[in-house]
Order: structure tokens, then sequence, then C-alpha cells
């Protein structure tokens, strides 16, 4: 039997489960990106007839009218899918990464993989799991308010020279780098949570405590699962940053392509991590 | 799987192009069209000594045919207005002028940015009278637009070369926001024209009308961006130029008696307490000139 003791190992084991025998398992990413990319289309029309009819009075009335013209309106899309994209996450992509986990441990029991019987088996968990996600959003805002007081502190520095000027420089270019590194964090922290709920049938608050149990002794190999797939991000992350100067090189609408391209990398990542803790968790729990 | 990818991918498609049939040739797109005309604009404004004449003539060329296909429309209008900065970049001030001229229409902002970039052509030709004449016309023919409201403050500034005179005084340019205020009460407009009215007393050196005029803001506009901005400008003057502490403490009590509490209360309570601290010591504090450094 394989030794799991190294996070590449796991990943590489991951990365086995993803085959065209197993089809179905490949479901629940293809859902996530469509409904993204749906989403995405109505916004990126919505300043247009005849979307514009429903969106237009809302978008002025809350941004001003200069938001529905070109080329401001590309500035607000990324802001506009950002809050339809926390819905989407918290009562629909969740459950269906949630659902890779089942498809795993049908996998390791050597079953047939099958959406709709993951789906049926899971459900009852759905309330636990979004709760989770709502924990793991609210975890991730805590940091970034925390990150906000130290860039307001930062912000306070007058120095143009010397330690506290470097300092300065160094919090403000870090800041997306610093949401990168919290992400994986936060992530790392909840993630055997979805997998309790699944496949123990736990509630949350079981869930949440089994968590840190199965943490204990195994958070550095756990961190090191969700950070070796995250790092396909980073790229992403400096289109993201860069987007300024990427949009006056080509034209602003690169804006749309960078939004969906985000969405298959992060719906890609999220759910290999899923099935690379799960298959973790399954081998721990085997092998005590 | 595939014919899953397949169906959700063509539904996708579908929709996208069902949803740019339904937008073709409207307002949306004429912006796409016109931002991109606009921005080989943007570098021929910036490389003006390096780009050859007819660089220039297709650019025009393609603000022509723009016009052309939204001909009646504000967009088109707006090609129109662009084609004369072009020759305005170029000095050609008289065709600048008829293709300005083309961009008036019935869009009353688009209409005085028109007039306006007449009126500069002439400044810029040292045809003050003609410059003058063509600015006060857009102040009476569009008061209420972005070019047109804010062009008493600018005249009000302007010295004539020749005589080292105002063409239009302070007072001019007062007795003009007066009446946008007072003609458009509780809106934006009144708010603008009250902020252009303290920034000609300003200038004036009116100091208790400057005074007088933010009171008026702040009591009118009880929002957190104009107190602060008021009590800075109230504070200042009633210390270091009036000396009269009293009418900042009597301004703030005001506001606290209009709006009781309002969440600026315990700010201005506070404002209060220094002010009366300052009058019990019988402090003058003054500003000085900063010293020109040669």
């Amino acid at each position: 039997m394989t030794k799991l003791k190294s996070p590449f190992t796991v990943l590489r084991l991951g990365v086995s489960l993803f085959k065209l025998e197993h089809q179905q398992i490949f479901y629940p990413f293809i859902t996530i990106v469509f409904i993204n990319f749906l989403v995405l289309e109505i916004l990126y029309f919505s300043p247009r007839y005849p979307l514009s009819v429903f969106f237009a009075p809302i978008i002025s009335h809350i941004w001003g009218e200069g938001y529905l013209r070109y080329p401001m309106d590309l500035v607000l899309l990324p802001k506009l899918f950002y809050y339809v994209q926390v819905l989407i996450l918290l009562f629909l992509s969740s459950f269906l990464i949630a659902l890779i986990v089942d498809m795993v441990n049908a996998i390791n029991n050597e079953e047939q993989v099958n959406f709709k019987v993951s789906f049926k088996r899971s459900l009852s968990g759905y309330v636990y799991i979004a709760a989770y996600s709502f924990l793991s959003l609210l975890l991730f805002k805590l940091f970034d308010k925390g990150y906000g007081l130290l860039l307001n502190r930062a912000f306070k520095i007058h120095s143009t020279a010397g330690i506290y000027f470097w300092i300065k420089k160094f919090v403000f270019y870090f800041t997306p780098y610093a949401q990168f590194i919290y992400g994986i964090f936060v992530t790392a922290f909840l993630i055997y949570i979805p997998i309790l709920i699944i496949l123990e049938k736990k509630k949350f608050l079981g869930a949440l405590i089994g968590n840190f149990k199965v943490l204990f002794g195994s958070f550095w190999l756990t961190f090191a699962l969700v950070l070796v797939p995250t790092l396909f991000y980073l790229p992403i992350l400096l289109m993201h940053s860069n987007i300024t100067s990427l949009a006056e090189m080509t034209s602003p609408e690169i804006q749309v392509v960078v939004l969906a391209l985000n969405v298959f990398v992060t719906t890609g990542i999220s759910i290999f991590v899923i099935a690379a803790a799960t298959t973790y968790y399954l081998y721990k729990k085997e092998n005590p | 799987m595939k014919k899953l990818t397949l169906v959700l991918v063509s539904i996708l498609l579908f929709i996208y192009a069902l949803l740019t049939f339904l937008s073709f040739r409207g307002d949306y797109c004429a912006q796409q069209e016109l931002w991109g005309i606009n921005r080989k604009f943007v570098f021929i404004s910036s490389h003006q000594e390096s780009t050859p004449d007819y660089v220039i003539d297709q650019q025009a060329n393609r603000y022509r045919v723009f016009a052309k296909k939204y001909s009646g429309s504000i967009y088109g209008k707006a090609a129109q207005l662009m084609i004369g900065n072009l020759y305005a970049l170029r000095k050609n001030y008289t065709k600048a002028r008829l293709e300005y001229q083309k961009a008036v229409g019935p869009d009353k902002e688009l209409s005085a940015q028109a007039q306006l970039a007449i009126a500069r052509t002439y400044e810029l030709e040292a045809h003050w009278d003609k410059a003058l004449a063509a600015y006060k016309s857009i102040i009476q023919n569009y008061p209420t637009t972005s070019s047109g409201f804010s062009l008493p403050l600018y005249l009000s500034s302007h010295l004539v070369a020749s005589g080292d005179q105002k063409a239009y005084t302070d007072d001019d340019a007062v007795s003009f926001y007066q009446k946008i205020a007072a003609k458009n009460p509780k809106s934006k407009l009144e708010y603008n024209a009250l902020k252009m009215i303290a920034i000609c007393q300003l200038d004036q050196q009116n100091w208790s009308g400057t005074v007088k005029t933010m009171q008026e803001m702040m009591l009118k506009y009880p929002i957190g961006k104009v107190i602060q901005e008021a009590v800075d400008g109230i504070n200042v003057l009633c210390v270091t130029k009036l000396h009269d502490y009293d009418m900042g403490i009597n301004i703030y009590s005001q506001f606290i008696k209009k709006y009781p509490g309002h969440s600026a209360d315990p700010f201005l309570s506070k404002m209060i307490k220094d002010l009366q601290l300052l009058k019990s010591k019988n402090l003058i504090i003054q500003t000085s000139p900063v010293p020109v450094i040669k």
C-alpha cells in the first residue's frame, strides 16, 4: 500500500481520480462553470437592451449612470459578478464541490461514480455545507478586515525613505498576495468539514470539532495539499493586479476574459483540492 | 459528458448571439465603436508633432463614417466634435470651428461643449472679444450644463491680457451662481452653485460672506462630506481671518438645534468647546503668507 506521508503522493492520487472512466466526477465542475458563465454573460449584457430595461435603473441608482456606458460598465462588472458569485458559492457551488467527496468515496469503494446518486446521498447535508461555506467566507472577510487595518496603519507612514518606507511599500504591493495566502490558510483550516458532513453524516458543529481532530498532526500536510494546486491561480492573480495595463494594451473586454479564466481555474482548484483532501482523509481513516 | 458539455456550450453561445443581435446598433454599440476611434485620437494627440497629415485625415474619415452611421444621434454629434478637435490639434482653427458648429444640436451638454471649443479656438487665436462673446453666450444659453456652469468662475479669474482687467467680475459670477441656486432648490445644482459662490467669495477675500455660504451649505445639505468641508472652512476663516469665534459657535449651535441627534452633533459640540476655549484665552491666530523662495 502507498504510504501517504508526502503531499505530492496524495496529490498524485488525487489526479488519478479524474479519469474518463469516472466521467461523472467532472459534472460538478461543468455545472459550476456553466452557471458562472451564464451569470457573467447576463451581467456583461446588462447595460444593453433588452437586459438594460431591468438592470439600468438598479445600476444607475446605486453606482451612477456613468457605469452604464462603455467602457465604465466593464469596470463595474467584476464587482457585480463578485456579488452574484458569493451567492452562487454559498448556495450552490459549495454543495456541488462537496459532491466530489461522495464521488471519491465511491471510487475508493470501487463503486460506479454517479452524479445523481451522490446528489441524493449528500442532500441531507446541504444546510451544513452552506453553513460551512458561510463560515469560510466570514473567516476570509475577518482576515481581510485585519489586513485593512494594517493598510490603514501603513497609509499613515509618511516616510519617503528608509525601513518604514519599505514596510509601507511592501504592505501596499503585497495586498493581493496576502489575500491569496490567507485564502489558502482558511481553506486548509476548514477543509475536513464538508468531508465529515458528507461521509460521516455529521452536523455542522460535530463536523467542525471533527475537522480540528483530523487537522491535528496533519495541518502542514493539509496546508501543502491546498497550496500546491492553488499555485495555478498565481497567473490569474497577476492578470487581476495588472488589469488596467492589460486593458490598455488589448481592449477593455479583457476584463471578461480574466473573469471567465478565474471561474475556470478557481473551480478546478477547489474540486481538485477537495478530492485530494478526501483521499487523504479516507487513507487516514483506513490506517489510523 | 461530451454531449452535456456540448449542450451547455451551445446554450451559452445561443444566449450570446441572441443578446448581441438584440442590442445590435444600439447606444452601447455606438459607445464601443466611438471609444475605439477615440483611442486612436488619444495616441495622435500625444504624438502631435510626429503624426503625418495623412494619419489625421484618416482619423477624420473614421469619425466622418461613424457620424454618418449614427447621424441624428448624440454619438454622431460627438464624432463631429472630435473632428473639430483633430483640426484644432493641427491649429487649423477656422476648419475646427466649422466642425464644432456641426456638433451643436438638441443635446445641451454636447452643444455647450462644442460652443466652448469654438470659444477656446478664438482665445487661442488671441481674438479675446470674440471668445468673450462666445463664452457669454454659453453662460446665457447653457447655464446648467457642466461647461456653462463652470464658465463664470473661469472668466472671473481670467485677466484680459491688454488691460489687466477682469472680463467677468467675481460679483457677476456670484450673482450667476445665486440665480442658479435660487432656481434649483434642494438639488445637486444648488449645492454646486453654493460651492462656487464660496470659491468666488474666497477669491474676493469676502471672509464673512464665505462663512455664511458655508453655513448655508451645511444647514441645507447635512451630509458628512459637506459638513466636514464646511467646518474646515468655517474654522479657518473664523479663527484666522475674522477673529470672531462666536460666528463659528453660533453656526454649529444652529446646526445641532436644527438636526438633533445627527451623527455630526458630537463632532460639532467638540468644535464649539474648542472655539470657546480659544475665545476664553483671547487668542488671535493669523495666517502669514508663504514666503516665496527664489
